[in-house]
């Protein structure tokens, strides 16, 4: 009995380790609202953020020639790029209200959907953004939270 | 030393025979008696003048190495520098020259230039040799609040570093902070691990405790004497920034 226990505690603390709990939720909100800043520090962090993934995925600029992804200091993709931080900002600010998040993670799948985004362009969206928020936060960030919450919301907008 | 000091009297007492077995072969044919040509005797003292000459002239050379006019302009510069102040936000770097530019450190040495003038992608700032692995730094830590401690020893062992390829503008290291403390009449080491980033914009390397080292504070370098060696150091509390001790440290080699 008292093994069984002990392995159901196991069981139960696994399943939480990869999600995206609550309190996890409410870390990376307020993390994020550090890192998205404002102003010209708002543009420069998309800028990082944006470059880090052409540096993986350099086939990815393909998806953005409607906005001059050839070029990401040109001002129709650093409006692309703020805008895809904002949805991203959308999501992040409601992890803590499920209803309203899951509405909107069905309406930027609806966005996505077509436009054959394979899945490692959004594991290279993860990489970039774990490696340029460390930068952003200095010590006060929590790799493992935003590893599990970044999955919730591609995972929503991938459809799978 | 002694050995070329040999081989060069050797080389002497060698040329004054030579100049003297060429004054006999001479006089054997002439005069018959020991007569050395006087303009060739004069030849030999200046020769021998000469040398003397060029051997304080290479002590001379030995001395001058070890001022370094270059690198004392560079940490005046580099000091002049800080007082002025950047004009800059704190998480942007300063494009220097005539323009004065900020940009965001997040782009420096990335390789895209961002400054106009291009300074954010030269060697000179992107040099990455205080981050290198193996460095040891080494300072006395002075503290002025958070614990109670006697001046002492820190050193900073960086025992590993990565830079990713898709975000360049940070190294990523790993240390060990040593630190001999005097406890009684004896010295105790204490060391915690470390892990942080060396960044490009403000020439300053970040070290935080890892999760098992939670008691210990972080260590905040800037290299700001215009070199690689000497850095300003500070412990810091992470969540609040505040201040602890302050050290000035020194590169003291490699492991």
């Amino acid at each position: 009995m008292k093994i069984l226990l002990v392995l159901l505690a196991c069981v139960v603390a696994f399943a939480f380790a990869d999600e995206c709990g609550t309190l996890e939720r409410l870390k990376i909100k307020s993390q994020w609202r550090r890192a998205y800043s404002h102003g010209h520090d708002r543009e420069d962090f998309a800028q990082a953020v944006w470059r880090a993934i052409f540096a993986q995925v350099p086939s990815a600029r393909g998806l953005f020639t409607r906005v001059h992804g050839e070029d990401t200091k040109n001002p129709a993709f650093i409006a692309h790029a703020l805008r895809v931080l904002g949805g991203l900002d959308i999501t992040i600010n409601l992890l803590d209200q499920p209803d309203a998040l899951s509405a909107e993670l069905t309406h930027l799948e609806r966005q996505h959907k077509g436009r054959h985004i394979p899945d490692n362009y959004f594991e290279a969206f993860k990489t970039s953004l774990l490696h340029v928020l460390p930068a952003q936060l200095g010590r006060c960030w929590d790799r493992e939270a935003w590893g599990h919450c970044f999955d919730l919301i591609a995972h929503g907008i991938e459809g799978h | 030393d002694s050995l070329s000091a040999a081989r060069k009297i050797m080389w002497r007492l060698l040329l004054l025979s030579a100049l003297t077995g060429l004054v006999l072969a001479d006089s054997k044919e002439g005069h018959g008696h020991l007569d050395i040509d006087p303009r060739l005797r004069a030849n030999a003292a200046r020769i021998i003048n000469l040398e003397r000459k060029l051997n304080s002239l290479k002590k001379k050379l030995d001395d001058a190495e070890k001022i370094d006019p270059e690198g004392f302009i560079k940490e005046l510069d580099a000091r002049v520098t800080e007082v002025e102040g950047t004009h800059c936000g704190d998480k942007q770097f300063q494009c220097g020259g005539n323009e004065q530019e900020c940009i965001s450190d997040l782009l420096v040495c990335d390789h895209h230039k961002d400054c106009h003038n291009g300074h954010d992608e030269e060697p000179s700032v992107c040099d990455t040799s205080p981050a290198k692995a193996g460095n040891i730094f080494s300072g006395t830590s002075h503290w002025k609040q958070c614990l109670i401690r006697h001046d002492h020893v820190t050193k900073i062992v960086l025992t590993g570093s990565i830079r990713f390829k898709d975000f360049p503008s940070r190294i990523w290291v790993r240390a060990n902070v040593e630190s001999d403390l005097v406890v009684g009449n004896h010295t105790e080491e204490s060391s915690f691990k470390a892990k942080g980033y060396y960044d490009f914009g403000h020439r300053r390397l970040v070290l935080f405790p890892t999760k098992e080292f939670d008691d210990h504070y972080s260590v905040v370098c800037e290299f700001n004497h215009g070199d690689a060696e000497r850095a300003d150091c500070h412990r810091i509390q992470a969540d609040t920034l505040d201040e602890c001790a302050e050290l000035h440290v020194i590169l003291q080699g490699h492991h």
